[in-house]
């Protein structure tokens, strides 16, 4: 009975994400089966799925295949560094604290080279920077209206985080954040999610901060399902894939 | 192990993480192309696919599948969570089905693992009717209530017919039993 139930269990985690006490119930079902792991199923799913797809005959187009790769930051080169570009005379001064987290797409260039991934992040910045930006203070102060917003303190630091989950949109505002030098360091918000690995919290952007009060809009990478805290991290310009957590400088639980 | 790219993109090289998008690219669009509803959301959920790629690259056991087999995993996680939130927000009508399209199998075709062509293999051997429901599940996407709806197979026969192939092809890549005693239950 206990190994058609888990069966079931993995057979359904091949159609949809388990709930929590089903992944429970199938832990503690796993354990009494021990030539069985949680993701068995799914590895017979992916190699079946391979077998139906043949040979992959799809390109990854360039313009995706770039922002792929810019968005893991991989790309973040000493730009200083690079002499061949004279847009760098003309590059504008840092904007405001309470800038917009770094977009997640670049427009469309040719691909191939750190020069052009350089030129890729520059035109990048520049498009962000003359765009209009909507105030962040204003939507903050809208969205912290709205019925149903998750709101919470920052217990390690000063101010609260503003979330929308069925608009996956939130803010952030501090007091007293340290000012950063963002050549060195930038803040770099997580979002810990019931739904996902402790270990591997959602992205929600990196930004800067003035020692006064900043607002700053979250920029959540991907779909986040059931917030359970936030975090505030010191990582290197750009942000980091895993964070090592070795500073953590806000936290909000829920 | 030579040759696989995840473990040195979890040690933090840049280079690898370029070889990946490049060497896996086609693959995790096709997936995706196939799995979602417009080419808008595929990109999208190309780029969701990577972001968990970097994360997860650090839990790849290259005793357990190979690297392909392990980025399909990674992508068909990220696809269902995706279309499963798609049809929370909205309901699906159920997408008609040519079975007959659906029914034919070349297990010869060219295939991108040595998962994959085990797999393959397992699937030649088992009856038609499972072998359908296995494809509108697994390549297809639909769920085990699409699937009964546009096949009047019931339900119960298809989450049975689900987990019998998935068994099958675990048991064929783990070397265990033989397919004739699990698909014979």
């Amino acid at each position: 009975m206990t190994t058609e139930r888990m069966l079931h269990l993995l057979t359904e985690q091949t159609e949809r994400p388990l709930t929590g006490p089903e992944k429970a119930e199938l832990d503690r079902l796993l354990a009494e089966h021990p030539n069985w792991r949680e993701d068995d199923f799914e590895l017979a799913a992916a190699a079946t799925q391979l077998a139906f797809l043949g040979r992959a005959e799809e390109q990854l187009p360039e313009s995706l295949a770039r922002a792929i790769f810019t968005q893991h930051g991989a790309d973040r080169i000493d730009v200083a560094a690079t002499t061949a570009m004279p847009s760098f005379a003309e590059t504008p001064a840092r904007p405001p604290p309470n800038v917009v987290p770094l977009k997640r797409t670049s427009p469309a260039l040719i691909w191939g080279g750190w020069i052009a991934a350089a030129a890729a992040i520059l035109i990048a910045i520049l498009s962000t920077w003359l765009r209009p930006q909507p105030d962040p203070a204003a939507q903050y102060a809208e969205l912290a209206k709205q019925p149903g917003v998750i709101r919470a303190e920052w217990s390690v630091g000063k101010g609260e985080v503003v979330w929308d989950n069925a608009a996956q949109r939130g803010f952030m505002r501090f007091e007293g954040l340290a000012a950063n030098d963002p050549t060195v360091t930038q803040y770099q918000l997580w979002i810990f999610d019931a739904q996902r690995e402790e270990a591997h919290p959602v992205d929600g952007g990196v930004f800067d901060a003035n020692g006064g009060v900043v607002i700053v809009p979250i920029d959540a990478k991907i779909r986040v399902f059931e917030p359970t805290a936030f975090a505030v991290t010191v990582e290197k310009p750009g942000g980091v894939v895993v964070s090592k957590r070795e500073k953590v400088v806000a936290l909000a639980k829920i | 192990m030579p040759g696989t790219l995840l473990p040195r993109i979890a040690a933090g090289d840049s280079a690898a993480v370029q070889e990946c998008i490049q060497k896996y690219g086609g693959l995790v669009w096709s997936l995706a192309l196939k799995m979602s509803r417009s080419r808008e959301d595929a990109e999208d959920a190309v780029q969701e696919i990577f972001i968990n790629l970097w994360k997860s690259a650090s839990r790849y056991d290259a005793s357990r599948a190979t690297e392909t087999t392990f980025i399909a995993m990674v992508a068909r996680r990220r696809l269902i969570d995706r279309r499963r939130n798609a049809e929370r927000q909205k309901e699906d009508a159920v997408p008609s089905v040519d079975l007959e399209a659906v029914m034919s199998f070349d297990h010869e075709k060219i295939l991108s693992s040595v998962e994959a062509q085990a797999a393959a293999r397992v699937l030649s051997q088992l009856p038609n009717e499972r072998r359908t429901v296995l494809r509108l599940a697994i390549f297809d996407g639909l769920s085990h209530a699409q699937i009964a709806e546009a096949t009047n197979i019931p339900i119960g026969t298809v989450k049975s017919h689900v987990r019998r192939g998935l068994a099958a092809v675990r048991e064929k890549l783990l070397g265990e039993e033989s397919i004739e005693e699990v698909t014979q239950q």
